[in-house]
């Protein structure tokens, strides 16, 4: 466990740091922090209107299988609406759309198999 | 001469450790029975030996009875502890292990059948006199049917898989419009989980606590009481911090506890350890469940009451007596316990798969860390993720949270996101540290996700302090990288477990 002394409030204190792939994680008082590596990959994550504007896109966040499917091509969806019903790690999860659209795309049905960060539909 | 002398561990993670703690204390020999992720975890290593019971989907492993059984012989295991959740509610696999002469650390066959399905454990409970839910649990399961009953035991309603348990196959509906979807997706849960589409409904009781009664019945037919612990901290059915004993509930509520949980586990004839779990809301009890099972949150009741229940279900196993005394069993000072997740406490809780960095468990008074992987181990999606319990122990309630926060804060684990930060702001909350939550108390508090703290430090000198160390030669822990995608498919989903 690496540890350095950082300038704080007027004196020194200890943190907790590991490199592991291009991020660095980091303990200090009592909470856990990550950074990238390389500073020029920062402006990816910091940027916030890539967080708080949706894409339309559907993504399964883990691997899991399909369940249901909640809607069909060309129905006209609202954001927060539940487009796809999926299974990972034991519970059920319920994927909402980010945008107010229509959904243009849909690239699973029920009882598939996916993988994370796969595309499942796309709303427009 | 002791019928154990070898004992196969068909479970995974901390409670395999656990088990293989006490295994070593007895002086018998321990096997661990796991899959293909398990290789190389704590437990594998820890193990006198290890046997492969298949690959990492747990159907083909720690589901399979025929696995698990065929690994047992095959080292020549006296006993099978099945630990929790997997087949350890499971009373084909507990009738599988006494066909082939293994003995199975918990209760006969009967019992758990008997409390496996919940509405015959509703209905024995019932003949005792003994409050349960209202609700229906008729074998009628059309739709249209269910979805009246729900409008006639009024909303909210919860819907329960029969073959469910653990907080699991449960669905609440709200209103009418709900009832169909939560029946449906309980349900499917039941299906696909045990095996059972069968539901029962009770009326959701909103403003209870979970209150539960740790039970032991010996090799002579002795119930024991092993006081009480409050679980209302839960997460979607999923409980995240509990404690004991319940010192917010009335000293006379907490004796008709005890005696109704002694009343059933006698009624059943049980043996080994079981929990009766109850509802208390104002003055009225409620049945709801009895796991058949040792339970994730046993510590709390062994660092209150002084006493080792894994030991004391392997010495029940071989008919054993017990050192207990029931009149000696009086919980003294608190315990609070709660289960590490890897999820992104700053993103709503969503899971964090991957390898696991460094970890820095800080001992000290009164802590106890129940750990199952060490650096270099990987969580997966084949399993649940929670990656450790750390309970602690004070003389009141106070300091118990005090202290926990402490643990909490002086636990370092790189390489997966926790819910430490979750778990802080619970027991920060007001009404956490008033003992007055209720099972609403997550839903109603910590449906948002937590806002992320900046760094408190200066970014640019972290790193020019870990450019200088990592070019000086005595830096510790090469890890080679796990590779995280520069975009979690995470951002761009309103991501909401139901």
């Amino acid at each position: 466990m690496n540890q350095s002394e950082i300038q704080f409030d007027g004196g020194k204190k200890n943190f907790y740091w590991q490199v592991i792939g291009e991020t660095i994680w980091l303990h200090f008082a009592g909470e856990t922090y990550t950074l990238p590596l390389s500073v020029s990959s920062r402006g990816k994550s910091k940027n916030k209107a890539s967080e708080a504007a949706g894409s339309g896109r559907v993504s399964s966040p883990m691997p899991g299988k399909i369940l249901k499917v909640a809607c069909q091509i060309g129905d006209k969806i609202k954001k927060s609406d539940v487009v796809i019903v999926m299974e990972a790690m034991k519970m059920e999860y319920a994927l909402k759309a980010d945008i107010d659209g229509v959904l243009r795309k849909l690239h699973v049905s029920s009882g598939d198999q996916v993988q994370m960060g796969q595309n499942l539909a796309e709303i427009e | 001469m002791n019928k154990i002398s070898k004992l196969a561990i068909a479970n995974r993670g901390e409670v395999a450790v656990r088990i293989i703690h006490a295994c070593r204390d007895m002086g018998i020999t321990s096997v661990l029975l796991h899959s293909d992720a398990d290789e190389k975890t704590m437990a594998y290593r820890m193990a006198d030996e290890t046997v492969r019971i298949g690959s990492s989907p747990v159907n083909e492993s720690y589901l399979s009875i025929e696995n698990n059984i065929a690994a047992a012989k095959s080292v020549g295991a006296d006993a099978v502890h099945p630990g929790f959740g997997f087949l350890s509610e499971n009373a084909d696999f507990a009738q599988a292990c006494a066909d082939h002469r293994l003995i199975f650390v918990g209760p006969s066959p009967a019992s758990i059948r008997l409390f496996g399905d919940k509405i015959s454990a509703k209905i024995l409970v019932e003949q005792l006199k003994i409050s349960t839910v209202p609700g229906y649990q008729g074998a009628d399961q059309e739709l249209n049917l269910l979805i009246r009953k729900c409008d006639e035991i009024g909303y909210p309603v919860i819907i329960k898989a029969s073959g469910g348990g653990g907080g699991r196959g449960l669905k609440v509906a709200r209103n009418k419009s709900e009832a169909a979807g939560a029946i449906e997706s309980a349900q499917r849960e039941g299906q696909n989980a045990f095996g059972s589409s069968n539901v029962f409904i009770e009326r959701y009781l909103d403003k209870a606590k979970h209150i539960e009664i740790q039970i032991f019945g010996d090799a002579k037919g002795q119930i024991f009481h092993l006081s009480e612990r409050d679980c209302s901290v839960q997460r979607r059915h999923q409980k995240v911090i509990e404690e004991g004993p319940a010192s917010m509930i009335s000293q006379p509520m907490r004796k008709k506890l005890a005696e109704a949980a002694v009343k059933i586990a006698s009624a059943a004839k049980y043996k080994g350890a079981g929990t009766v779990e109850f509802l208390v809301q104002g003055d009225e009890y409620f049945f709801i469940e009895m796991n058949t099972r040792l339970q994730v949150e046993h510590p709390v009741t062994e660092l209150i009451l002084g006493i080792d229940l894994v030991k004391a279900q392997i010495l029940t196993a071989q008919d054993l007596p017990l050192s207990w005394q029931q009149d000696e069993l009086n919980a003294r000072g608190h315990s609070i316990e709660c289960r590490l997740y890897a999820e992104d406490s700053y993103l709503g809780g969503i899971p964090s798969v991957g390898v696991l960095g460094n970890c820095h468990w800080q001992a000290g008074p009164g802590r106890r860390f129940e750990v199952g992987f060490d650096m270099g181990n990987e969580v997966t999606s084949f399993y649940d993720s929670m990656i450790a319990k750390i309970v602690v122990w004070d003389e009141n309630r106070t300091r118990c949270i005090q202290k926990m926060k402490n643990a909490l804060k002086e636990t370092v684990i790189f390489g997966l996101k926790t819910n430490i930060p979750y778990l802080l702001a619970i027991l920060d909350h007001e009404e956490f540290v008033d003992g007055n939550m209720t099972t609403q108390f997550i839903g109603k508090h910590f449906s948002e996700a937590l806002p992320r703290p900046e760094l408190p430090i200066n970014e640019a000198e972290v790193r020019s302090l870990i450019a200088n160390a990592k070019n000086s030669s005595h830096v510790s822990s090469a890890f080679s990288s796990m590779g995280s995608s520069a975009v979690s498919p995470w951002k761009n989903q309103n991501w909401r477990g139901n």
